[in-house]
């Protein structure tokens, strides 16, 4: 079975600290270091973000779809999805900024990055030994990075000791 | 099992890689009278405008085919299919058999009507073809015309400005992006326009090229002629339905297709800019020709090619575009013409900001963007999933439209919501 | 947790090792468990001001929209910093006003186990405050110093007193930027009141207030109290001891006193040697009682009295983990709740003795001033009961132990360095105008534990001796530096360069004096404004060549000692910054326009080494603008380090 690991959202774990959003725009920062990462020129951005409904705090990010609408819709091929990982990723040399992916995501989770000229959106911190800077950086471990049965695992176990309620 | 396609663009190769998901063995073969390999058609505005290098316009790269065991004959026109014996019949003569055909066609600039429209440096502005000879005549030109408000012809005209061409955009209709977007915001774009050094000539219509060999000026209608030694006319598509002749293919303007993409013609789908599919936002069978919507609809031929049983949910009016640093998204039905509609818009002239929403009962049907397009693909997804959006109206109207608003339609229209991603995020 | 990420004093890593092994979490693991670090405070962009918020400002946003009222990042990093200032100053003067209290009490004989041990230092005072000192009594004196003390803290009318201790350079820079001190309590509540939802918003306005709070602590509310415990328990004399975890023994009645103020640990060194009590303790088996501090209380025994010090702020935990002491006496300040959770695991008692501190799972026994010696016995008895109580198999005592001399302040240190026949600052300026010493400079500040343990003290002070730095120190930052064995004149040998080891031989003191504790920091205005005096070194304290630095700094007061030490002209490195790296206005206010307003500045430098090396080409600077001698000893800065 393939590796298929992504970044899992426990929505009432989360405190709206945005915590996540700062570790990520680090992450994808010039000099990684959160001093160097306020004061680069352009500042980096982050492709997580929290976002606040009534009763709700939800740290979005880019799911990895598996009917990625992102990939269908791009039209200079920079998307692509990985079938073994179901990675989907953006090659930024062949990203034109065209906002099609934009257009169609219906996370919200590619961002067009004015700025750049390109989208920006999760690359589950590809290559960085920590797995993706967000969970690690998650204080109530409202994010989750692993399969999907891993994640089920880590529900049922947190539901166990009452840290999310069983109705959920 | 012989899959043979006609169309080498988005449709195509949306096909092409749906097949393969399925279908790892069987032959493909990729026919297009182009002689390039896959290139993204709806970036040759951005070549033009210089926003990405020569040559970068590959939408597939050269490997491709082989890593995906596809046979590409490029160069080469398909002039006749043989229902009756399951054979496409190219130019020369050769045969290929198929055992089910995809007709990715696309389409063609509409002709203008105007009299000296075959004059030189008067370009349709659709394949690599027209942007190699457009290219041509840039060097030569100090003056050109676009005759188009739409997105391709704003486009192209950024990308005469950027080859330093004097350049004017003349249009029939009163405003910019008249079919995709209100007075106000067309009237925003033009002063966006001319702030850059491009005029903008609305309510006027060409009548004549004239020139010797080579255009030299044009005629319009309310009397005034501008000289110009380029044109680019972007009237819009016509389909490129002329294999359909002899089969039993329905046409109505584009193929008709059912809701596996397959034509009337048993074996025969039809996907892309060439295809009429459901508008899922209207209902109304038309051609939608815009790229997410032909590789999606070339997505599902081929899935139902290699004899998945997949059902397309229906094609959708949409577009993106950036004009100098100015963001621009129009999806579904923002011109609505009869009654039962309600349009409401914002508009901030000093932030560039432009937003409106067109609502047709309990369900959002249009939206346009301007400025701050973030989220849009939300927005389209209402508009896709028709779902009951009663309940957060008032956040669309304010522009807020992030998922965390929608996920709260999720949990009282659980139906519409049945992809695995839903149940990922919304766990608890 | 790696040791070297823990500390670099060995005692403390064993007894963190033992503290872990018995899993005892302890600031280490509560400071891990609680990463990662809110980004938005720790920037400075979160504001908790008002209950329309919390608000915070992204840090990676190019527009700056503001919280909900609109203040945006400047405003917002202003205001916390200013709220930082007030509260260090607050903390320090509000422990001043309380000594003033008991020297009121005393002189009005209302505290009869206090009383005026340095005669010279109260009439000095009496003379400066312009108080008749002919014809009356010392209690009298005293009573008139304590009540125009109490003044400066409230009056409507007029300045701070002590503030003309500062050269009249200072006095101009601060009179032309509106920052002159009125009145200590009055510059704290306007810093309160200015940082309030809508009131100032203009982050240059409201650090100044800060600088004037701050002013008002370091020449106000710590001056004063350092002043007046010289004048009730005596002004500190040089004095050996011994310093870390080693302290401890395992024969004796261990009792620890951890805080700030001296009044009542002054009282416990006297009640623990009354024979009654000793004998009490030999009735329970002890050998006798020993008697350490932690922290500042530490460092107020330490120098009046020579007694040992059982370690600084990040080993308060370790001192109750070796399973040794029977009691901790705490009262106010740096005193972490945590400290009652680790007792748990052992036998020892945490009493809480201010009325202003008390902690859960500690037990409170009100101090009372009026009958001091009987509480301090009373206290010391409870102790001794608790001793059959110690779990012998849970002891567990480091061994390390150093020796150090302490007791040096403002008015005596020069005495050595002149010879003790003649009281004057001039040989250390001539040392320094000669190019034996480089200049001096204040080291001083907590431990943080976001830095391993006294790490960034050790090296910074390593690297200024070797380039001929005369070191002063107080606090915690004192006792890093004793606790590595430079505190002690043969020190000098192993660590100064050529021209400070000079001096130091010569003289017979340690490169690094111990000058108190962290409201002493007073004491080295004091010193700066005496060296512009003598003259030869800069007509203004920013024109000497001097610098501070405060390599760990943890607590609010360490704000407001950095705040008034760059207000008084000296340039201050500090680490880590105060929470106002998310600013570039303010970050760019404090690190150069401080600079055009009062002479210095500050720096803001993680890197110890880097940030000695910055302290040594600041000294340069102020040399070559004084067209002092080259260095007699040149020695090149090692890039390398």
């Amino acid at each position: 079975m393939p590796d298929k690991r992504k970044v899992f959202v426990v929505s009432n774990l989360c405190t709206g600290c945005r915590t996540c959003e700062i570790a990520c725009a680090v992450e994808h920062s010039q000099s990684k270091t959160l001093l160097g990462a306020i004061s680069e020129e352009l500042p980096p951005r982050y492709r997580i973000q929290v976002q606040a409904g009534d009763d709700l705090k939800l740290p979005l990010n880019c799911l990895h779809c598996e009917e990625p609408d992102c990939l269908f819709a791009c039209k200079s091929g920079a998307v692509s999805k990985n079938p073994e990982t179901g990675q989907v990723s953006v090659d930024m040399s062949r990203c034109v900024g065209c906002w099609m992916c934009v257009m169609v995501c219906p996370f919200g989770a590619a961002q067009p990055d004015h700025h750049r000229g390109k989208v920006i959106k999760c690359d589950l911190c590809e290559g960085r030994a920590g797995g993706p800077a967000c969970v690690e950086a998650c204080p109530t471990r409202a994010l989750f990075y692993g399969t999907n049965e891993e994640f089920r695992a880590f529900i049922e176990e947190m539901k166990q000791i009452g840290i999310i309620g069983k109705s959920a | 099992m012989n899959y043979v396609i006609i169309g080498n663009s988005a449709a195509g190769i949306g096909a092409a890689e749906a097949i393969r998901e399925v279908d790892a063995e069987s032959a493909i073969v990729i026919i297009s009278d182009e002689p390039e390999s896959a290139y993204s058609r709806a970036l040759i505005s951005y070549e033009l405008a210089g926003w990405i290098d020569k040559g970068e316009l590959t939408f597939r790269p050269p490997e491709f085919y082989t890593e995906k065991n596809i046979e590409v004959q490029s160069g080469q026109r398909v002039v006749k299919i043989d229902t009756s014996v399951n054979e496409v019949h190219l130019r020369g003569g050769d045969t290929v058999p198929y055992d089910r055909l995809l007709l990715a066609t696309g389409g063609s600039p509409q002709k203008t009507g105007v009299k000296g429209e075959e004059k030189e440096g008067v370009f349709g502005f659709r394949t690599y073809g027209d942007l190699q000879k457009i290219y041509k005549s840039v060097k030569k030109a100090k003056e050109g015309i676009v005759l188009g408000g739409g997105c391709i012809g704003l486009q192209a005209a950024s990308g005469l400005h950027h080859h330093k061409i004097k350049t004017t955009i003349a249009i029939t209709s009163p405003h910019l992006l008249s079919q995709v977007a209100d007075p106000e915001c067309g009237d925003f774009f033009q002063a966006l326009f001319e702030d850059n050094g491009i005029k903008v000539k609305t309510g006027v219509k060409p009548l004549e090229f004239k020139g010797g060999d080579r255009i030299e000026t044009v005629l319009f209608d309310d009397g005034t002629e501008l000289p110009t030694q380029l044109v680019i006319t972007g009237k819009g598509v016509k389909p490129n339905t002329d294999l359909a002749q002899g089969t039993k293919i329905e046409i109505d303007w584009g193929i008709k297709t059912d809701d596996r993409m397959a034509t009337a013609e048993p074996n025969i789908y039809a996907a892309g800019d060439v295809a009429v599919t459901k508008d899922r936002v209207s209902c109304e069978s038309t051609v939608n020709a815009v790229w997410p919507c032909a590789y999606e609809q070339g997505r599902i031929a081929g899935l139902n090619m290699a004899g998945k049983k997949v059902a397309y949910d229906g094609s959708m009016r949409m577009n993106a575009a950036d004009f100098f640093g100015v963001s621009f998204i129009s999806i579904g039905i923002v011109k609505p013409v009869d009654a039962g509609y309600e349009s409401h818009s914002y508009f901030s002239q000093d932030q560039k900001i432009y937003r409106k929403m067109v609502f047709k009962g309990n369900h959002l049907v249009g939206a346009v963007l301007v400025g701050i397009v973030d989220n849009a693909g939300v927005l389209t997804n209402l508009m896709r999933k028709r779902v009951d959006v009663s309940t957060i109206k008032n956040d669309l109207l304010q522009g807020r439209y992030d998922f965390a608003v929608m996920s709260k339609l999720i949990k009282d229209q659980m139906e519409s919501f049945q992809e695995p991603e839903y149940q990922e995020i919304v766990v608890v | 947790m790696a040791n070297s990420r823990i500390s670099v004093d060995p005692a403390t890593i064993k007894a963190h090792d033992h503290a872990r092994e018995r899993e005892i979490p302890t600031v280490w693991e509560r400071h891990e468990a609680m990463q990662p670090i809110c980004a938005f405070g720790d920037l400075g962009l979160c504001c908790t001001i008002c209950y329309m918020g919390p608000c915070r400002i992204d840090p990676f946003s190019k527009e700056d929209v503001g919280g909900a009222c609109g203040a945006k990042k400047d405003t917002i990093s202003a205001r916390n910093f200013t709220r930082a200032t007030a509260a260090g100053a607050a903390a320090h003067s509000d422990h001043g006003r309380g000594v003033c209290q008991v020297l009121l009490d005393a002189a009005r004989g209302e505290a009869k186990d206090y009383q005026i041990s340095d005669i010279e230092k109260l009439k000095t005072l009496a003379a400066e405050l312009e108080i008749e000192t002919e014809n009356v009594s010392y209690a009298d004196l005293a009573a008139q110093v304590a009540r125009r003390f109490f003044d400066n803290f409230g009056q409507s009318e007029g300045y701070i007193d002590l503030i003309k201790r500062a050269p009249e350079g200072q006095q101009q820079r601060w009179k032309k930027a509106g920052v002159y001190p009125r009145a200590i309590d009055r510059e704290v509540v306007e810093c309160l009141h200015r940082t309030h939802i809508g009131v100032d918003a203009d982050h240059r306005s409201l650090i100044l207030q800060a600088v004037r709070c701050a002013l008002a602590d370091g020449w106000g509310g710590s001056m004063i109290a350092t002043d007046v415990q010289d004048v009730l328990f005596g002004s500190p004399k040089p004095v050996r001891a011994k310093v870390n975890l080693g302290v401890l023994k395992q024969d004796q009645i261990n009792v620890v006193v951890h805080g700030h103020e001296p009044l009542l640990s002054e009282m416990i060194v006297v009640a623990s040697r009354d024979k009654e009590i000793l004998d009490y303790a030999k009735s329970k088996g002890a050998v006798g009682i020993t008697l350490s501090g932690i922290c500042c209380t530490a460092n107020e025994i330490l120098m009046r009295q020579g007694y040992p010090v059982a370690g600084n702020f990040l080993q308060q935990e370790l001192a109750i983990s070796t399973g040794a002491v029977e009691t901790m006496i705490v009262d106010v300040q740096c005193i972490m709740p945590g400290l009652t959770e680790v007792a748990g695991h052992f036998h020892t008692q945490v009493i809480t003795t201010s009325e202003k501190a008390r902690i859960p799972g500690a037990k409170h026994l009100q101090f009372e001033e009026h009958r001091a010696l009987d509480f301090a016995k009373t206290i010391l008895k409870s102790a001794i009961d608790n001793f059959p109580n110690r779990d012998a198999g849970k002891v567990d005592i480091p061994q390390e132990m150093m020796d150090l001399v302490a007791g040096f302040t403002a008015e005596n240190t020069f005495h050595h360095l002149g010879g003790t026949f003649r009281s004057s600052y001039r040989p250390l300026n001539d040392g320094i105008m000669s190019g034996r010493l480089r200049g001096v400079v204040g080291v001083v500040g907590c431990n943080n534990v976001r830095i391993p343990h006294d790490s960034g003290h050790i090296a910074l002070v390593e690297e200024l001796l070797k380039h001929d730095v005369l070191v002063i120190q107080t606090g915690c930052s004192a006792l890093a530096c004793a606790k590595a064995g430079w505190l002690r004149p043969e020190a000098a040998k192993e660590k100064a360069g050529q021209g400070l080891r000079e001096i130091c031989e010569t003289v017979g003191i340690p490169p690094v004096l111990h000058m108190g504790s962290c409201v002493d920091n007073s004491r080295i205005l004091v010193a700066c404004a005496e060296m512009v005096k003598e003259g030869g070194v800069g007509v203004d304290i920013s024109q000497l060549p001097v610098a501070a630095a405060a390599p760990e700094a943890m607590s609010e007061k360490a704000v407001s000692i950095g705040l008034y030490a760059v207000a008084s002209g000296i340039t201050t490195f500090y680490s880590p910054a105060p929470r106002i790296l998310g600013t570039p206005a303010v970050l760019d206010y404090l690190t150069k326009g401080m600079e055009k307003d009062f002479g210095a500045c500050w720096v803001f430098e993680d890197d110890p080494i880097k940030a000695a090396h910055g302290i040594i080409e600041h000294l340069d600077r102020k040399r070559e603008a004084l067209k002092l001698d080259p260095m007699m000893y040149p020695v090149k800065i090692s890039r390398s380090a």
